[in-house]
């Protein structure tokens, strides 16, 4: 449990934009222990969602670096599984195949991969849906989907871009009591980033609270709350509802400079 | 509206289309506009005893099927590879949006001479029409790939050229249907042009030509609906088809009504 999983050092990321260099992250760091459920919230645009992309290998750091199992991450690989916010489901694949292009990729026959595939569809509760098109799906099975297919094919690391963020309230809750129900029992390192403060005490054995950009770790909060949880008993714990205001203290300054910020531009 | 109820007032339109076309040429009473019913008698002749019309569209169709089919290869090659190399691109799509704008019949005097009479030149003029629609469409369609289904692919661990098979296709089969679709009209176009000018025997294009030597209008309008038709049917079976098998069944495209 207490093994390093991710280590990111110094890590600098800047965009040229429209009115030149623009820095997104500045020496960022932040270090990530095994089957950790990580959660990364900051004022809206601070630059969590590119730290992520990073983590992933899309984006490529400006300077510093960020180390998995003490390897520096060069690119995209599938010792990471990534969530995304709109779910990126192939519409020309069925949820199965969506779910089973992993292992394909990996060099799995299609039977195998398949028959793997149906694990996940019995673990997202996708059972019924196998042979349905994604466009077909609500949002929230669409999100199952998703999420099966990033841990179809076993990576160590779970990334996740908000990936509730496009749904309504209600389906929401169920998916965050779902996600935490899959990782109790496929243990991951998690990253999850989102801008709820309800979603990441919920979810998270540690906050990283981000400044505004040029992101930087703001705070670190641990969420010593006992699992499972799940919204009955959790939203009314005492403890639950401390964490909760003090990671909105800490996020108020940020977002307040935020908005001072860009409504002054 | 339902499919059937559509199809019955599209025939209604079409049933009173000729009935008005009748109509006008009975009151008209002019040599120069033959009326539905002399032109279903000229049918008749052109088909029996000698199946003369059916020859000129089997010439035609088959025509069409190799010049098209060249089109849809290379076209497709070369909007996936300039789709992806963008330096490619950049050479290549000045001289795209020059040749694009160059009416096809307009080559075809040029290619009666370098390549002379006959299929040759037909099929040529035809892959001319039909290449930069589909070309062009496909480019546009591999450039606009959503890029997180690149990076989806790319985590799990594909590679470039699996990429583009099994991500960067299938993710611009929109733009490919455009493309075939524009293709085969323009390919059309293209075909009924250049068998007036370089046809020494068959095809629709010729039959109306030729036809114009006898004063023969009643088979000039046959020629004019026989284009219709299989333009139509062509696209029915070809492209039609092929769309709702893919990106109607995938939920890619919009559907009103």
């Amino acid at each position: 449990m207490d093994e390093l999983k991710i280590e990111i050092k110094n890590l600098t990321k800047s965009f040229m934009g429209g009115e030149g260099e623009v820095k997104a992250i500045e020496n960022l760091n932040l270090s990530i222990k095994e089957n950790e459920f990580t959660v990364l919230v900051g004022p809206s645009g601070c630059g969590k969602s590119t730290l992520l992309y990073m983590l992933a290998g899309f984006e490529k750091p400006t300077s510093g670096s960020i180390l998995l199992d003490n390897q520096i991450i060069k690119g995209p690989g599938p010792d990471r599984g990534f969530v995304f916010q709109d779910f990126v489901l192939y519409p020309w694949k069925t949820v199965v195949r969506n779910i089973s292009f992993g292992l394909e990729i990996q060099g799995f026959s299609q039977k195998e991969a398949i028959e793997k595939a149906k694990q996940k569809i019995n673990l997202l509760g996708l059972q019924g849906f196998e042979n349905a098109y994604p466009h077909t799906l609500s949002g929230g099975m669409k999100q199952r989907v998703g999420i099966a297919r990033a841990l179809a094919y076993n990576p160590k690391v779970l990334l996740m871009d908000e990936p509730f963020g496009s749904l309504d309230a209600q389906t929401r809750k169920l998916m965050q009591e779902e996600l935490l129900r899959i990782w109790n029992k496929e243990k991951k390192t998690v990253v999850f980033v989102t801008h709820s403060v309800i979603e990441a005490v919920f979810l998270a054995d540690r906050v990283v609270v981000l400044t505004d950009r040029p992101s930087r770790v703001k705070g670190i909060i641990d969420i010593h709350l006992d699992r499972p949880r799940d919204y009955e008993h959790t939203y009314t714990d005492e403890r639950y509802i401390e964490l909760r205001e003090k990671v909105l203290n800490i996020l108020k300054d940020e977002v307040i400079h935020h908005k001072q910020h860009y409504e002054s531009v | 509206m339902g499919y059937d109820n559509m199809n019955k007032k599209t025939i209604a339109l079409i049933m009173s289309v000729i009935v008005l076309w009748q109509l006008i040429a009975l009151l008209m009473n002019m040599k120069t506009l033959p009326s539905p019913v002399s032109v279903a008698g000229r049918t008749v002749e052109l088909i029996y005893p000698k199946p003369l019309l059916l020859l000129h569209v089997a010439e035609s169709t088959k025509r069409l099927i190799i010049g098209y089919l060249i089109a849809l290869v290379l076209g497709l090659s070369v909007g996936i590879i300039s789709g992806l190399e963008g330096n490619l691109k950049k050479i290549i799509n000045p001289l795209m949006g020059f040749m694009i704008s160059i009416p096809t019949i307009a080559w075809v005097p040029l290619l009666l001479i370098l390549v002379g009479l006959g299929d040759k030149t037909i099929i040529l003029a035809i892959f001319l029409g039909g290449f930069f629609p589909i070309a062009y469409n496909m480019q546009r369609g591999m450039e606009i790939v959503n890029l997180d289904l690149i990076r989806a692919a790319k985590i799990m661990g594909l590679k470039d050229i699996k990429c583009i098979l099994h991500v960067y296709i299938p993710a611009s089969m929109p733009s490919v249907i455009t493309g075939a679709r524009l293709g085969i009209g323009y390919s059309w176009r293209a075909l009924v042009g250049a068998e007036m000018l370089a046809a020494t025997e068959h095809g629709i294009g010729f039959m109306i030509y030729a036809s114009r030597a006898f004063q023969d209008v009643p088979a000039m309008f046959l020629g004019l609906i026989v284009i219709g038709v299989l333009s139509y049917v062509t696209d029915k079976i070809l492209i039609t088809s092929v769309e709702n098998k893919t990106i109607k069944k995938w939920g890619m495209v919009t559907q009103h009504g």
